[in-house]
């Protein structure tokens, strides 16, 4: 009967330990990123050890279809622009189902890629396994990673600047601030929210 | 004795009658000056009016809606709001009247030639707001849950802690059962 008592409590709290980390499904900042491999729109296939000489790097969960995503676009190619000569490139990765927006689709991607000549690698999450594992929930939603030789942390969650609707209007550059601070120390926001399209998964 | 009881009865259901036309009349014309697109006036609120909102309040159940016109799974959901809100605003029994916000999140710029067309071409009842876009502090002050994603719905009862918020796409079977939960005290 102890006996029974002592495995009802184990199971009991096995099961809670199984709730509570299903409830913190995601990454925060400070935890170490997961490599991934996924196919950019030019055919080939990238991971982080893609870029041997970053110093982190800029992964952005954003898609074709979304009216933020779309507002931001022009932003993320500036992102890239401006960083990635100083170590720190965009990855884009679309965690879209397309059969819910044939707009994301790989094709799209590619034409989308094309006719705004991304300079940055436009992933495609098919499996969605990476936006789960980094606990992307929308688009466009930033994880910049930090490069401590050979794993990335996570050192900063959220959006891109503090206003989507008016590029103009921006105060708050967020992704730039928390790279500011990744290379001269300097402090920042770690995590921000902004609303965003909720990623659209496969059922 | 009997006639007297018909007599009653004709009068009654004659009350009725006029009641229901004219009930009838005022939502009909409402919404036909609604669809001229004359008069119909887009309430704006703050956070600090969505964090009142939000507050459990003794007399009503509400819920508040985020959406935008932009947002697919929403527009697809809100019908089922506006289902909600023509069978529970008025209360029956016990229950308490339930109140439905949609509060609109859509770019300042989309609200005369998005969002009020939209109100108006579904005919909506329940009450629509336009918030805008919100900030990260506002966001976090809503629900430290809410990622930012849309469609999200908080449900607040009538007693202190009574809320539930949801980052998803509800059915109308899900959102109906959260009613039903909330509306007996």
């Amino acid at each position: 009967m102890p006996m029974n008592n002592i495995l009802s409590a184990v199971i009991c709290s096995l099961l809670w330990l199984n709730l509570t980390v299903h409830a913190n499904d995601g990454y925060k900042v400070g935890d170490i990123a997961r490599d991934f491999r996924l196919k950019n729109v030019d055919g080939t296939m990238i991971s982080l050890k893609s870029y041997p000489d970053a110093k982190g790097i800029i992964v952005i969960f954003t898609c074709n279809h979304c009216p933020y995503a779309k507002a931001y676009e022009s932003r993320i190619i500036a992102l890239h622009k401006n960083f990635a000569p100083q170590g720190y490139p965009v990855v884009a990765i679309n965690p879209n189902d397309p059969a819910a927006y044939p707009e994301d689709s790989f094709e799209n991607m590619v034409k989308r890629a094309k006719e705004k000549a991304y300079p940055f690698a436009y992933l495609v999450d098919e499996t969605q396994e990476v936006a789960k594992a980094y606990g992307a929930t929308k688009t466009p939603h930033v994880f910049l990673l930090k490069r401590n030789a050979d794993t990335y942390e996570v050192a900063y969650i959220g959006a891109i600047d503090d206003n989507s609707e008016n590029a103009q209007a921006v105060k708050e550059k967020y992704v730039e601030k928390a790279i500011e601070g990744l290379t001269k120390g300097t402090p920042y926001t770690t995590t921000t929210k902004a609303v965003g399209c909720s990623i659209k998964w496969k059922k | 004795m009997m006639r007297y009881a018909l007599g009653a009865c004709f009068a009654a259901c004659c009350t009725l009658a006029v009641a229901a036309l004219s009930l009838y009349c005022q939502t009909h014309t409402h919404a036909s000056r609604q669809s001229r697109g004359t008069g119909y006036r887009m309430q704006h609120v703050t956070v600090q009016d969505v964090l009142s909102l939000i507050r459990p309040n003794p007399d009503t159940v509400r819920i508040i809606n985020f959406w935008a016109t932009t947002c697919r799974p929403c527009v697809e959901e809100l019908p089922y709001f506006e289902r909600i809100y023509r069978a529970y605003a008025i209360p029956v029994g016990q229950a308490k009247p339930v109140q439905v916000v949609l509060v609109s999140l859509d770019f300042a710029r989309d609200v005369q030639a998005k969002v009020i067309p939209f109100v108006q071409k579904h005919g909506l009842t329940a009450k629509v707001v336009f918030w805008g876009t919100p900030k990260s502090e506002e966001i976090e002050a809503v629900d430290t849950q809410w990622t930012g994603a849309i469609p999200a719905t908080i449900i607040v009862g009538t007693r202190e802690g009574q809320r539930q918020f949801l980052e998803k796409k509800l059915s109308f079977e899900e959102l109906e059962n959260l009613v039903k939960m909330y509306i007996f005290p």
